[in-house]
């Protein structure tokens, strides 16, 4: 064991420690599943926040040139504006393709009035200018038509706030269910070993040297324990992710940032260990100054 | 008997009822100089280790007073005791060894409460287990010991910490008479370099080979025999 300290009780055995293994198990499934859920949000809350698509609706009887000449003026003129920058059209070939195995023939595609998009990043530290140049663009042109996904953005903000609370509601439920099993299990042993604590105390020993006694057992379970938890979840998590990274492919590993996500993890078995110590540690001088009357 | 500031232990009136049983200890009034040895007498059951159990501190009385070192302890907090007990050390008449730790970890207690450095306990404790004759037992448990061998032990942990005031209860007990005799002069060399020692034996005929002043227990009272020679 690390960290093995001298002690005058008999070791408490092992049920505290794989109580407080299993409930680290699953408080970092919780809470990574809820950390992994927060990085995907933010993902699409940053793909999405970041750009405004302008739909070009051809005007009816206009021809394709038409069409494609309001597209290369909508453009140039986003171009030349400041606080704008990148304004990418989709290109009518792409759309063509894209299109072209639900509606069999490219032909019959390229007949038909398509409405035609440009992705619109605005500098992140100029956003009302740019909302601004955009609404006036619609004024200039009224058949286009601009999606800045800002129902959709709601919901993922809402969703996201629903999380934290669920993170922060979680973590406070598992912080006083450690408080309350390191209360009974503490009280327990000082019932069971009421003997030993007796003969220290007549040979001298203060409150304290009993209580550092318990608490340093309580933060080793809690640390033994808590980086057993810690351990098991680990697999677990990695089917998990992996679970999620398949539909969602690419980048997903670097956006979960898992060293940050490490980092986050390795302070709930410290929390517990802490925690663990801590309470031990006034539970014994509060039940023994009630019971111990000499 | 000297003056009262030098008494290390003084009994004022003191009663011991164990509940609602009749009294154990009626009226007792004594006092024990710095630096006296006195055995404490009496039939097995006449009330010795309900009365050391006064003196170090295991059990308040009923009524009266008991001073130690000066102080009364009935007005004493209990954070205050801890300090008052290190200047006390017990041979508990059933040894009170813990069963959990090895016979150096029993006798180091004293020393590591009183927060003695390790490489200091390492040192000490098992010089002390060679004089008694435990040296080959240092890593033994008490279960594995006899009863002789662990009276030895309860009388190394307390005396361990070199205390002004030893309590010894029934501590040749269960020791051959060898061993008594050599326990004896451990206690009388403590003496010498000015422990104050109070032994409980029900053997009265032990008690009359010393020279040294003797109180009796009967019917729960106290006699007081040979308190002159000091
Ligand atoms: N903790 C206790 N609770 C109740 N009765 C006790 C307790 N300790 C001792 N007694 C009783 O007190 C009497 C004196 O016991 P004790 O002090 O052990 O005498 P001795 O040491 O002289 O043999 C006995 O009758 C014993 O049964
Ligand atoms: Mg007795």
């Amino acid at each position: 064991m690390m960290f093995k300290r001298r002690s005058d009780f008999p070791s408490a055995g092992y049920l505290p420690l794989a109580i407080i293994t299993v409930v680290v198990f699953l408080t970092t499934l919780a809470t990574a599943s809820t950390l992994i859920l927060q990085g995907i949000i933010e993902r699409w809350y940053h793909d999405v926040s970041g750009t405004w698509t302008i739909q070009v609706i051809p005007v009816l009887g206009d021809s394709p040139a038409e069409t494609q000449q309001q597209i290369d003026s909508i453009m140039s003129f986003l171009t030349n504006t400041p606080g704008i920058s990148v304004a990418q059209p989709l290109n009518p070939q792409q759309i063509t393709q894209l299109l072209e195995p639900w509606l069999d023939s490219a032909e019959l595609v390229s007949n038909i009035a398509l409405p035609r998009l440009i992705d619109v990043v605005p500098h992140t530290d100029s956003l009302v200018d740019a909302e601004n140049i955009i609404l006036s663009l619609i004024n200039l042109f009224p058949n286009i038509h601009l999606d800045d996904h800002k129902n959709w953005l709601n919901n993922i903000i809402q969703f996201g706030c629903n999380l934290d609370l669920f993170l922060i509601s979680l973590l406070i439920t598992i912080f006083t269910l450690i408080i309350i099993i390191n209360v009974h299990v503490t009280r327990y042993k000082i019932a069971t070993h009421r003997s030993v604590i007796e003969i220290l105390h007549i040979l001298g020993a203060k409150d304290d040297y009993i209580a550092l006694q318990f608490a340093h057992e309580s933060l080793m379970q809690g640390i033994h324990g808590g980086l057993l938890g810690l351990i098991l979840a680990l697999p677990v998590l990695i089917l998990i992710t992996g679970w999620l990274a398949n539909p969602l492919e690419g980048d997903f590993w670097q956006t979960l940032q898992p060293i940050q996500m490490a980092m986050k993890l390795i302070f709930l078995p410290i929390g517990v260990a802490l925690l663990a110590k801590v309470t031990t540690r006034m539970t014994v001088y509060k039940t023994l100054a009630r019971t111990v009357s000499v | 008997m000297s003056q009262a500031s030098s008494n290390i232990v003084r009994f004022e009136s003191v009663s011991l009822q164990y509940g609602h049983e009749p009294e154990i200890l009626r009226n007792i009034t004594f006092s024990i100089a710095a630096g006296s040895f006195a055995f404490l007498t009496g039939r097995s059951g006449s009330g010795k280790s309900s009365l050391l159990r006064l003196i170090y501190l295991a059990q308040r009385p009923s009524q009266g007073f008991v001073s130690l070192f000066g102080e009364n302890i009935s007005f004493i907090e209990r954070q205050a005791l801890p300090a008052i007990r290190r200047r006390l050390g017990v041979v508990f008449q059933d040894f009170r060894l813990l069963d959990h730790l090895s016979t150096l970890d029993n006798v180091a207690i004293p020393l590591r409460i009183a927060g003695v450095r390790e490489e200091e306990v390492r040192k000490h404790v098992p010089e002390l287990l060679a004089w008694i004759g435990l040296a080959r037992f240092l890593h033994a448990k008490p279960s594995t010991l006899s009863c002789g061998q662990k009276q030895r032990m309860a009388i190394a942990r307390a005396v361990i910490s070199r205390p002004d005031l030893l309590l010894a209860d029934e501590p040749t007990g269960s020791v051959d008479s060898c061993v008594a005799r050599r326990v004896f002069h451990l206690f009388i060399e403590l003496h010498k370099i000015g422990t104050t020692i109070i032994i409980a034996t029900h053997n009265e005929c032990l008690a009359r080979q010393f020279n040294f002043p003797r109180m009796h227990l009967e019917g729960g009272r106290l006699l007081l025999l040979d308190t002159q020679k000091t």
